[in-house]
């Protein structure tokens, strides 16, 4: 009986253990996602810039814009630039 | 051997009769095709000038959906505004109802000389591709310059900012690059300013009637907004380059911000 009831009570202990180190594992991995979902933490470096000189971030992010506007601009360009008017010679059947 | 020869003539012959009406079968209906193309050619055959007129209508209605789609392209990717493609979407869809209309009045002529009229309104009275798509595309290509030049205009008080925090020893390369970024925006601009004049003249009844001063305006146009997409060229050089040196300073960031993020 005195046996049986020591057993026992150590299984109880094992589980509750158990529980709390897979609490505690998901918990740590939750943390993980919600991080992830919010564009991870900015890195030391960029937390610096931010701090020393917060307008220069805006001019990176700026300039990655406009890089891409470029390609954008060529394109139309190209398409502005195109010259259609000999099909504009009126020929009549 | 001269006997094997001969006897092989008629089938020669054959094969050449064979060759012939193959290469005739492919030849006649491309000839037929080609032939409303030639002034007159339908003669007084109605449904041989409707075919042609149907055929220019094609082509113009071809080359304006493909202008409608590269609007409503520039229009989802953020490159204009609703109120900059509205106007240019307009155009489009009111020159589409044109095409579509003369179609139906052509379609039904039962006449050689109405049809005709119906073929040279085609070209005198829409100007698809002399005007319209011309006149259109240089639109939104102005349009699209001045948001980009307003982008970069908007930039100046951060990276006027931005040099003024950077390190000592950075400051005359900055400034000099920021000095003519301010020179390019002005000069994009100057050009913008000068293109926006140009596009009244670009008219039908000017393509029709004043050729010289509609292809002078278009010329000038032209060389107005590729100066202008020149500045804006340079001027985006520039913040790069400023760009990368502020990257580089002390503190700064890296020049691929989603690598910092990922360090």
């Amino acid at each position: 009986m005195t046996w049986s009831r020591h057993i026992r009570r150590r299984g109880v202990f094992m589980l509750v253990t158990l529980v709390l180190v897979l609490a505690l594992a998901l918990a740590a991995c939750g943390g993980r996602a919600a991080r992830g979902a919010n564009g991870g933490q900015p890195s030391q470096q960029t937390q610096q810039t931010q701090q020393a000189n917060p307008s220069a971030q805006d001019v990176i992010n700026a300039d990655n814009q406009i890089q891409g506007d470029l390609g954008n601009m060529n394109d139309l360009q190209s398409s502005a630039d195109t010259d259609y008017s000999a099909q504009e010679n009126e020929v009549q059947p | 051997m001269k006997i094997f020869a001969i006897s092989r003539l008629p089938r020669r012959l054959a094969a050449l009769g064979v060759l012939s009406a193959l290469a005739g079968s492919v030849l006649v209906p491309a000839a037929a095709l080609a032939a409303p193309a030639q002034a007159g050619a339908c003669g007084g055959d109605v449904k041989c000038i409707i075919a042609f007129g149907d055929a220019r209508i094609a082509e113009r209605q071809a080359a304006l959906t493909k202008l409608g789609t590269k609007i409503g392209d520039q229009l989802s990717k953020g490159h204009i505004t609703n109120a900059q493609a509205a106007p240019l979407q307009a155009q489009v869809t009111a020159s589409q109802g044109d095409m579509t209309a003369i179609k139906t009045k052509l379609d039904a002529e039962t006449t050689a000389t109405a049809a005709r009229q119906d073929v040279h309104d085609i070209y005198w009275k829409y100007r698809i591709f002399a005007v319209v798509i011309p006149k259109t595309t240089r639109t939104a290509f102005y349009d699209l310059m001045t948001n980009v030049d307003a982008k970069l205009k908007g930039l100046e008080p951060k990276i006027e900012d931005a040099i003024s925090k950077a390190p000592a020893g950075e400051k005359a390369q900055l400034n000099q690059l920021y000095s003519d970024y301010k020179a390019q925006l002005s000069e994009a601009e100057s050009q913008l300013d000068a293109a926006l004049g140009q596009f009244d003249t670009l008219t039908v009844s000017n393509y029709n009637t004043a050729r010289a001063t509609f292809e002078t305006a278009l010329t000038d146009l032209r060389n107005d907004e590729n100066t202008a997409h020149t500045g804006l060229r340079k001027a985006a050089g520039d913040l790069h380059q400023i760009r990368q040196i502020l990257a580089g300073s002390k503190g700064g960031a890296s020049a691929t911000p989603s690598a910092t993020a990922s360090s």
